[in-house]
């Protein structure tokens, strides 16, 4: 029903006029002034304004401005006196619809009316059609709720709104509100049924509330807010299932919500969910998208960090050959300096025999036989000293690197006839037991002759004073089986557990390095090093070295 | 004359000594080991013990100790063919030191001050 709002001053006006619309079926109200119809605007809605120009008081020309302010949506007519047309001129620019002449031409005005009313049927859809523009132009969900609040006071001319969703335990919060006590927003959690929303929700059908709860046969008994004077509760729906709800207050307009109030929330509410979901989606997409990128910078840093890690490791590997090198190099150094002196020692002696036949060689006192034969010492007294040092030398050497076949026992001899003086001076003597047609073993030569060293020196180290090393060769399966056998002091299993550790050892001038040393160059070898002792009843070191390719 | 004993297990370093030292005009008795010297030291009765720090067998401390148990002591230079005897342990409890000791290879001249240090010639 199309509501109609006369102001004139003139009461004859406002009878002629209310009395002939009324029989058109217009619903009429009338205010002699301004202020008056200004206040009514506020009240309740209408349709069309007719609003004479000249009134006492506020004139037409501004009440024209206050009630497009108030509902923009209203069509007003300026009524006019032929003298005051330029300004019924100038209030259309002020948003008048049109403007009649005085004295009324009633048949004249109702065409108008009509006219101004299908404007503003056209506007209401076109209303519709910008709110859904207006909706679907954001995706973000606390500008989306702004939107629907805004759209809905001026659309449904309510005076407080809130949207309703549903929180991660499925209870109905309030998620916006316009005109609601901050506190109650704060605090209301709805189960499903529960009051007029959860009632709602459940029940998936709008509610048109008129004067409170009063008339409700279902929410009588729920405390009321009195000021509230018409309600809408409606559901927002997606896909059949409820996302929320929409409630509409009309407190200080006095025209309560009507049926087609109800429908136009429906279409309004339903336009409302559609874009709700879409921000839904859009929130979640973009907290998926959130995640995938945190996701995604933690691939990169770990990525990174793995990179890092990679490079570290590398570093460190290459540390970690650089000091094994060392390593070996040092115990290699440590045995050297042992071997050193021990050399020394032997060179010496050698020396000591060339000078003193020298020596000999000016002396009164000595024959010429004696001389010849002191020469010949000294010549063979060379030799001696040039193959010490040309061992030592060799042993010395950094290792090759080259694995090939060789018989071990050759080169376990070499070590041996390097050392076996020096050992006896310090009374461990050497026997060996060489296996027969033994079979080559693949080895790089040099690295094993240091192990052959390392073990044999452990082994005169044990003892004491006097004892006896036994080396013993022997095929075993796919191994060659050497065992450095010492009637030495031996081992408790305590230090048996340490003595591949690193630096760890029981002698003065030890480094420790020994074994260690050993035990790397076994295990490249593909061979094994392990040792028998108990206290007092020696040692034996077992190793075992794999066949040669060509056995 | 004084008497001489040579302990060294390397015979042409014996005979070297023996042929230098005798035709200086000492008597020079020889051992070819720690034991074979202990021995010697034990039977007959020396001014002076030259020997080889390091031969098989007993060691020349151990010679040094045994020697001071049985007999009174004599007068003793120690030869080595390693380094850094003086500051051996043994040696050192013993009362010997650098003045005791020459590095093989030994100049005979050497050796020969060594001794008339030790030596006072006899009247
Ligand atoms: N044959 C053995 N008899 C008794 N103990 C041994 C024997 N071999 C090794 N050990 C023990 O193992 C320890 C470690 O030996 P390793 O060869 O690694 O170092 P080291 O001999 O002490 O030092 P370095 O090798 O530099 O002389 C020795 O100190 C010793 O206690
Ligand atoms: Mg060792």
């Amino acid at each position: 029903m199309n509501r109609i709002l006369v102001v004139d001053d003139e009461t004859d006006v406002l009878e002629a006029v209310s009395h002939s619309l009324g029989r058109r079926g217009y619903v009429v109200a009338i205010a002699a002034n301004a202020e008056e119809g200004l206040e009514k605007v506020k009240r309740e809605r209408f349709d069309v304004v007719l609003m004479d120009l000249r009134l006492p008081g506020m004139d037409g020309m501004e009440a024209l401005r206050k009630i497009k302010k108030i509902d923009p949506e209203v069509e007003v007519i300026m009524i006019t006196a032929y003298a005051s047309i330029d300004t019924a001129i100038e209030s259309m620019k002020e948003g008048a619809y049109e403007y009649v002449e005085k004295p009324l031409n009633i048949n004249k005005l109702i065409v108008l009316i009509e006219k101004a009313l299908e404007k503003h049927q056209l506007t209401e859809t076109v209303a519709f059609y910008e709110v859904s523009k207006a909706i679907f132009s954001t995706i973000e969900m606390e500008g989306l709720l702004k939107i629907i609040v805004d759209l809905s006071l001026r659309l449904m001319r309510a005076d407080d709104v809130s949207i309703m969703l549903f929180d991660e335990h499925g209870k109905l919060y309030i998620a916006i509100s316009h005109g609601l006590d901050e506190d109650v927003k704060k605090t209301t959690r709805l189960a499903l049924g529960e009051k007029i929303a959860g009632w709602v929700a459940e029940n998936k059908q709008p509610m048109l509330l008129i004067n409170g709860l009063k008339d409700s046969s279902l929410f009588k008994d729920l405390p009321a807010r009195e000021e509230i004077k018409s309600s809408i509760v409606a559901p927002l729906i997606k896909n059949d299932k409820v996302i929320g709800i929409l409630s509409l207050n009309r407190l200080i307009n006095e025209e309560n919500f009507s049926k087609i109030d109800l429908y136009k929330t429906n279409i309004f509410g339903s336009l409302a969910s559609l874009a709700l979901d879409n921000a839904n989606l859009y929130t979640g997409l973009s907290v998926m998208q959130e995640k995938l990128i945190a996701a995604n910078k933690r691939l990169e840093e770990n990525e990174k960090k793995a990179l890092a890690m990679c490079n570290e490791l590398k570093e460190t590997d290459e540390q970690l050959k650089d000091s094994r090198l060392q390593l070996s190099h040092s115990a290699k150094l440590a045995g050297l300096g042992r071997l050193v002196s021990d050399m020394a020692h032997e060179v010496n002696n050698p020396l000591m025999v060339i000078q003193g036949s020298a020596q000999l060689y000016f002396l009164d006192g000595v024959s010429d036989t004696e001389k010849r034969k002191n020469i010949d010492i000294i010549i063979s007294e060379c030799q001696r000293a040039k193959e010490i040092i040309q061992r030592l030398l060799k042993f010395s050497r950094p290792s090759k690197g080259v694995f090939k076949d060789a018989d071990i026992n050759a080169s376990i001899e070499y070590i041996i006839g390097l050392i076996e003086h020096q050992f006896s001076l310090s009374g461990a003597r050497i026997v060996r037991y060489y296996g027969e047609n033994l079979p080559h073993v693949y080895i790089e030569e040099q690295q094993m002759q240091e192990v052959v060293m390392n073990l044999l020196n452990n082994a005169r180290d044990a003892i004491e004073k006097e004892g006896v090393i036994t080396v013993r060769t022997i095929r075993e399966g796919t191994f060659v089986r050497v065992d450095f056998k010492d009637s030495g002091c031996g081992m408790d299993k305590d230090t048996l557990d340490k003595i591949f550790e690193p630096f760890f050892t029981t002698k003065e001038k030890g480094t420790g390095l020994g074994l260690p040393v050993c035990c790397g160059i076994v295990k490249a070898h593909n061979g094994e090093l392990r040792f028998e002792s108990q206290p007092g009843k020696g040692t034996t070191a077992v190793l075992l070295l794999p066949l040669g390719r060509k056995e | 004359m004084s008497k001489i004993l040579i302990a060294d297990d390397e015979k042409t370093i014996r005979d070297i000594f023996l042929k230098f030292l005798t035709l200086q005009g000492y008597e020079v008795s020889l051992a070819e080991s720690g034991s074979d010297a202990i021995a010697k030291l034990n039977a007959d009765s020396f001014d002076m013990l030259i020997m080889d720090l390091m031969m098989p067998g007993i060691k020349g401390a151990e010679i040094l100790r045994e020697m001071r148990k049985n007999k009174k002591p004599v007068a003793v230079i120690i030869l080595t063919g390693s380094v850094d005897a003086e500051n051996s342990k043994d040696l050192n409890e013993l009362g010997y030191d650098a003045g005791d000791i020459l590095y093989k290879p030994v100049d005979l001249f050497e050796l020969l001050e060594a001794i008339k240090r030790k030596l006072p010639p006899k009247a």
